[in-house]
């Protein structure tokens, strides 16, 4: 009862003129984002982060949270227009989208994209409701050894459940953890790592550094294909009222497959480190294991685009859950909606239920309305998003470098921050080209400093021993699997090993 | 054209710069302070030594630069560090209009020839871009962007 209560308040706070105006912004800004190919919903969020300051938190949060939503509806017009992926997570569209648009039913296939995007946001957001206040009440038993043991299973799942190589994945978090090293120290206020140098002291901020990985560096590899691309079969569709109907009918039919996806879209999207991409893969690959025209797959099988869809957006929704209950991400979106939260001087946590109900729950309840007003902009405005794709290429871009330049330079008005935003750009191009998963660099950014503080504190209560991570229970658990999942990929490889004796056999 | 190289030792030896350059500049702090730095130099520096032999041991060659014109990035990349070497001189204003023009007329003339009215068409958009960033930042947020020696 009481968390209707909550969430009726939050509906007050998402539905005030100005918060719908920043959400709509949001969501319009979101779109564009998804659309364009190489400019991800990360890089939209962490460019139009700094931009936050000048609003309220709870504004704020939901002008960023429907950037997010957007991106992730937006993505689906490419692939299943052009067959380019706007977003990692819409890879899975391609598949059935494209060959649909190819048969002449666009307009039915974005529909149903739409449609199943709503539909897996809404599930999501029920279970975050129902979820959300016992988790936050379950932190309030954490202690620095807890919280230690989670940020471990936090960086943990990069490793055990990522798609990457472990070895390149540990590369990347031990390095995004050592860039939160520099500067003063955050206990005893000395200078560390800083070269000698009085710039370096203020340390690297989040946000310079994740605008030029994910942002600058996006451009430039975008760039490199786009010197390279060659002209595709372009279609070009709108959606109708009886595409819009037929796709209702379709969705209703999967529906039990889209509840499914969802739910587990849900729980996928909740594990920090996975987001949105495998969760639309594992989406697809479920829909088509226990369907019961697997072979209609890849031709284009209405259901291939469904449940993909509806599983990337209940993952988008699930990521936010640990992020506002824990203060760990759940995706690397996560992680700089988190160091905004960081910015407007708010802590995750049970406390922000407490302290700050009108933003934990406008917030929540944003999730709602931004879905369906994210649903209504994308039905009556698909040619129009889709011709994004035409503005030329040499045009967009000084628009996003500017972009990433203001937003590097307005959190703290300094050149060395538009200097580390060029400099990270350039080393996210590189890490992208040597196959570097960005994602737990980013993570370990926001969570770097914490992850220190509650680490020194834990030795300080056990005088130095490690055992006081094994000892208390909820900490031992969440070290427990974590070491298992930092363990999982040696044991990989080794089965693999094994397995490909036993296939060559003695001699 | 494809380039193809061994990711794992581009990695590793990357990685093991990277840790290089830290603990060469890690100053003369305290025990307590540098604890945790020292933990994650080793581990970066045992990370990327795995990286290396395996790199050695099992070398697997992949496509770094696919097709693309690295001719290009580089170019649009030295534009990119004028342009920000150039801002706390000329201020944002008049380095952003003058860098992102040459930008977009580098960038075109990959596709076509670059006319003196496309060059103008160009300009004449940069402009629009960039004033319209220029005025909701600082007549509208009040964000004090480097006004450099033109402006003050």
């Amino acid at each position: 009862m009481d968390t209707l209560v909550h969430l009726w308040s939050g509906l007050g706070v998402a539905m005030q003129p100005f918060s719908l105006l920043m959400m709509t912004l949001g969501l319009i800004l979101g779109l564009a984002v998804g659309v364009l190919p190489g400019l991800g919903g990360t890089a939209g969020v962490a460019l139009l982060l700094p931009v936050t300051v000048f609003v309220a938190p709870e504004v704020a949060i939901i002008f960023l949270g429907a950037i997010y939503w957007g991106a992730l509806f937006g993505g689906v017009i490419t692939s299943v227009l052009f067959a380019i992926p706007g977003e990692p997570w819409s890879v899975a569209l391609i598949f059935d989208g494209y060959p649909m648009s190819k048969q002449g039913r666009s307009g039915l296939a974005l529909a149903a994209s739409f449609l199943s995007s709503f539909v897996g946001i809404i599930i999501a957001a029920f279970f975050f409701v129902a979820a959300a206040l016992p988790l936050a009440l379950l932190a309030l038993r954490f202690g620095p050894p807890e919280m230690f043991a989670i940020m471990m299973l936090a960086f943990s799942t990069f490793v055990g459940l990522g798609t990457g190589k472990a070895s390149k994945t540990l590369v990347s978090t031990a390095f995004g953890l050592l860039l939160t090293a520099v500067g003063l120290d955050i206990v005893t206020g000395r200078p560390r790592l800083t070269f000698g140098t009085i710039t370096w002291m203020s340390g690297f901020d989040f946000v310079p550094v994740t605008i030029g990985l994910f942002g600058l560096g996006e451009i430039l590899i975008d760039g490199e294909d786009r010197f390279s691309a060659e002209a595709r079969e372009v279609i070009l569709a709108k959606v109708g009222w009886a595409d819009i109907k037929e796709g209702m009918r379709e969705i209703w039919k999967f529906f039990p497959q889209t509840v499914m996806a969802s739910i587990m879209g849900f729980f996928v999207g909740v594990l920090p480190g996975t987001g949105a991409t495998p969760a639309s893969f594992l989406g697809y690959g479920l829909a088509k294991q226990y369907s019961k025209n697997p072979e209609k797959y890849g031709k284009g099988a209405i259901e291939g685009i469904i449940a993909p869809q509806s599983a990337a957006n209940a993952a988008g929704a699930g990521s936010l859950l640990p992020m506002i209950t824990l203060g760990i991400p759940g995706s690397p979106t996560a992680a700089v909606l988190l160091a905004g939260l960081y910015m407007w001087g708010l802590w995750p946590g049970p406390r922000l239920f407490l302290e700050q109900p009108a933003f934990v729950w406008g917030l929540i309840a944003s999730l709602f309305l931004a879905a369906l007003v994210c649903l209504i902009i994308c039905l009556a405005f698909t040619p129009m998003l889709a011709a994004i794709m035409r503005i030329p290429w040499g045009l967009l871009t000084p628009i996003i470098v500017v972009a990433c330049f203001v937003g590097s330079y307005v959190m703290r008005n300094l050149m060395f921050d538009v200097i580390c935003t060029l400099a990270f750009g350039l080393i996210g191009y590189i890490m992208k080209k040597l196959k570097y998963a960005l994602a737990p660099m980013a993570v370990a950014l926001v969570l770097g400093d914490m992850t220190e503080v509650f680490l020194r504190q834990s030795l300080i209560m056990s005088d130095g021993s490690f055992a006081i991570f094994f000892t208390r229970p909820i900490a031992a658990v969440c070290m427990s699997f974590a070491l298992l999942l930092f363990a999982f990929p040696a044991f990989k490889l080794y089965r693999e090993k094994r397995k490909a004796r036993v296939s060559i056999g003695p001699g | 054209m494809t380039r193809r190289a061994n990711t794992d030792l581009l990695s590793g030896i990357l990685g093991l710069a990277i840790a290089g350059v830290f603990w060469w500049g890690r100053g003369d702090v305290g025990r307590l302070s540098i604890m945790f730095p020292h933990a994650l130099l080793f581990l970066l520096a045992a990370f990327s030594v795995a990286l290396v032999v395996k790199g050695l041991v099992r070398p697997e060659r992949r496509s770094i630069f696919a097709e693309g014109d690295r001719a290009k990035i580089i170019g649009s990349g030295a534009i990119l560090f004028v342009w920000v070497l150039a801002i706390p001189y000329i201020g944002f204003f008049l380095s952003s209009v003058a860098g992102f023009w040459v930008m977009a007329c580098y960038l075109a003339s990959s596709r076509r020839e670059v006319t003196p009215l496309l060059a103008a068409k160009l300009f004449c958009v940069v402009l629009a871009e960039v004033t319209f960033f220029y005025l909701i930042f600082a007549k509208l947020l009040y964000v004090p962007l480097p006004t450099g020696a033109f402006f003050q």
